[in-house]
C-alpha cells in the first residue's frame, strides 16, 4: 500500500495530510505477515515464549519381560487384532517398560506429540531369569499405550499408536551363547538396538496422563498355542520421550 | 512498535517533501519491519504466533504382522494363510496389503505411505524423522548355494551364505541424503557392509537441513543389494549373477531371494521450522 504525498508543486491542505495520516494507519493497523521482514525477530523479542508445550523423557535401566502376546482365540487376537480396541486390550496387558508423566493439564486440541523409544534387547532368560537358548522364531514386541481421560465423560480415551506397534526377532541363529561352555552354543543376535518414532496429535477433548512403552515376548511356535514358553527377556537402557509441540500444526 | 515522525518545528517553513518523509518512513517500516522495531519480550506468548512458527506434517502407514502366540509374521507370500487358534485349530487370515516388498536389485524404489509435500514461502529448517519395521523370513527359508547346507552365525560355511542387505534412505526433493539410513555407497563391487543384513529390524532415522523455499516432497526408500559380488577376482560373472540373469532361478529348494523382504509398520515425520535469517539473499 503506498501513501499519496503532495508533489512539490502543490498545494498543502488539511485533507491532504488528513488523507497521508488515514492512509498511514490503515496500513499500520493491518500488517499482513508478508509485510515482515525475514530478520525481524529474534530470540530477545521471544521473551519466555518457547514452542514446546510439554516434554518429559523416563527411563528404565533394566527389566524383564514375562508377558506374552496372546493366542488367537476366545476375545483374543495377539497381534492379528481386527480392531482398534483389539489392539487397545492386548497390550494393556504387557508389561510396563517405561511410564512418562505428561505435567501439562490442557493441551491445544491438534498439537503434535512426538514420542520416542529406544531400548537394547540384551538376554533371553527362563522362568528362573537364568541365561537361556531359544528358537529363532522368538520375538518381542513393542507399543507405545497413551493414557488420557475424556474431559467430557470423565472415562477412560486410551489409545495405542497402531503405526508403531514393532518387533524384532533373534538375529538368524537358534542357538545362542549362554552361560554353558556346550560347543554347540555361539554369539549372535542378541544386544540388538531397537528404535522408533511415531506422532498423535492431541485431542482438546481429553486429558493427558501418561504415555506407556509396552513389551512382551512373542515365542510364535504354533506348539505354543493357549500355553506359555515361560521364557522372559531382559531389555536395558529403555528410554521414553515426548515432546509436544504448539500452537500445533 | 516505536515511531517518531519528525513532524514540523515552529516558525519552519512547510516542505510537502519533508512531510511526506514521515508518512513514507511509516510505510517503510510497515513494509519490511526489522528487529529493530521490537521491544526485547515482545513476544512472550507463542499464541501470538499463528502455525507458521512450527509447522509438523506426519505421514503414516499400518501394516500388520499377524503375530499371534502360535505363528510367525505373515508376509507377501507366506503359506498358509492361517494362525493356529485356542480350539485347537486354525482361523484364516488375510495378509496385510499394506506391507511394502522390497525390491532386490533394483536400487532405491519409494516406500508407499511415506511421502510428505508441501510449499514454503521461508527457508527453513528441517528436521526429518523416519521410522520403520523391517521384517524377512529366516535365513533357512531361502535358496542356498548347493552343499552349503545348513549353518549359524560363527560357523565358518555360514560366510557362504548368501545375506539379503537392506539399504533405506531419506529423499528430499529427488536426493537422497548420505548417511540416512543403512547403506552407502558400493565400492569395487563390494556387497559387505553397505546394507543391514539381519532378519529384522525397528529404528528410526533422523535428519536435519536447511533447505530454501519452495516447493519440496520428502519422502523413504528402500531396496536390497546384490547379494553377492557381481564378478569374481578374475572378472567373471558370480554364481548370483548367474542365477539372478536366469530369474533367481535357485539352486537349491527354498524361497527365491528377494521375497518376503517386506517393510511394515512405518511413519515419516517433517517438523518445519521458519528459519529465514541464514538464508537471507
Amino acid at each position: 500500500m503506498s501513501i499519496t504525498t503532495p508533489k512539490s508543486s502543490d498545494q498543502i491542505t488539511v485533507g491532504s495530510i488528513e488523507t497521508m495520516h488515514d492512509q498511514t494507519r490503515a496500513m499500520v493497523n493491518d500488517l499482513a505477515p508478508t509485510n515482515i521482514g525475514r530478520s525481524s525477530i529474534n530470540t530477545d523479542h521471544l521473551g519466555s515464549a518457547t514452542l514446546v508445550q510439554a516434554a518429559g523423557s523416563t527411563h528404565d535401566l533394566e527389566d524383564n519381560i514375562s508377558a506374552e502376546v496372546s493366542s488367537y482365540g476366545g476375545s483374543n487376537y495377539g497381534l492379528a487384532y481386527p480392531s482398534h480396541a483389539a489392539l487397545l486390550a492386548e497390550i494393556t496387558s504387557w508389561d510396563d517398560v517405561a511410564t512418562a508423566t505428561i505435567s501439562a493439564t490442557t493441551i491445544r486440541n491438534g498439537s503434535p506429540m512426538i514420542i520416542n523409544f529406544s531400548s537394547n534387547v540384551a538376554k533371553f532368560l527362563d522362568s528362573s531369569s537364568a541365561e537361556v537358548v531359544t528358537t529363532e522364531k522368538f520375538m518381542v514386541w513393542f507399543a507405545i499405550l497413551i493414557e488420557r481421560t475424556s474431559i467430557l465423560t470423565g472415562s477412560s480415551t486410551n489409545i495405542a499408536i497402531e503405526e508403531a506397534l514393532v518387533g524384532v526377532h533373534l538375529q538368524e541363529s537358534i542357538v545362542y551363547l549362554n552361560d554353558s561352555s556346550a560347543d554347540e552354543n555361539r554369539i549372535g543376535g542378541i544386544n540388538h538396538a531397537v528404535s522408533y518414532t511415531a506422532m498423535h496429535e492431541t485431542s482438546g477433548s481429553n486429558t493427558y496422563s501418561t504415555i506407556k512403552l509396552k513389551a512382551a515376548v512373542c515365542p510364535c511356535d504354533s506348539t505354543l498355542v493357549g500355553g506359555a514358553s515361560n521364557k522372559k527377556v531382559k531389555l536395558e537402557s529403555s528410554y521414553l520421550n515426548f515432546i509436544i509441540l504448539e500452537p500445533g500444526s | 512498535m516505536i515511531y517518531l515522525p519528525k513532524g514540523i518545528k515552529n516558525g519552519e517553513v512547510v516542505d510537502p517533501e519533508k512531510i511526506s518523509r514521515d508518512y513514507v518512513e511509516a510505510n517503510r517500516i510497515a513494509s519490511e519491519t526489522t528487529q529493530y522495531q521490537w521491544r526485547e519480550d515482545e513476544f512472550d506468548d507463542i499464541t501470538k504466533f499463528d502455525d507458521t512458527v512450527c509447522k509438523v506434517h506426519y505421514a503414516s502407514t499400518v501394516a500388520k504382522m499377524n503375530v499371534t502366540i502360535g505363528n510367525e509374521p505373515i508376509l507377501i507370500s507366506t503359506t498358509p494363510l492361517s494362525v493356529p487358534n485356542t480350539s485347537g485349530g486354525t482361523s484364516s487370515m488375510t495378509r496385510d496389503t499394506n506391507l511394502f516388498g522390497v525390491p532386490l536389485n533394483r536400487g532405491f524404489f519409494d516406500i508407499d505411505g511415506s511421502s510428505v509435500s508441501w510449499t514454503s514461502s521461508f527457508p527453513e529448517l528441517v528436521h526429518i524423522t523416519f521410522s520403520y519395521q523391517y521384517m524377512r523370513r529366516h535365513i533357512s527359508a531361502y535358496s542356498r548355494v548347493s552343499g552349503v547346507g545348513d549353518a549359524e552365525p560363527g560357523d565358518a560355511k555360514y560366510s557362504k551364505y548368501n545375506k539379503l542387505r537392506l539399504q533405506t534412505a531419506i529423499d528430499i526433493d529427488g536426493y537422497q541424503i548420505i548417511g540416512s539410513g543403512p547403506g552407502g555407497v558400493n565400492l569395487e563391487e563390494s556387497y559387505r557392509g553397505l546394507g543391514f543384513a539381519g532378519r529384522s529390524l525397528v529404528t528410526s532415522v533422523n535428519v536435519v537441513q536447511l533447505i530454501p523455499a519452495g516447493v519440496h516432497t520428502v519422502k523413504a526408500v528402500a531396496g536390497l543389494l546384490p547379494l553377492q559380488r557381481e564378478k569374481d577376482n578374475s572378472g567373471n560373472p558370480t554364481r548370483f549373477q548367474q542365477m539372478f540373469a536366469n530369474g533367481l532361478v535357485p539352486s537349491a529348494s527354498g524361497d527365491a531371494w528377494g521375497t518376503n523382504v517386506c517393510i511394515g509398520n512405518r511413519n515419516l515425520i517433517v517438523a518445519r521450522y521458519g528459519r529465514g535469517k541464514l538464508l537471507r539473499t
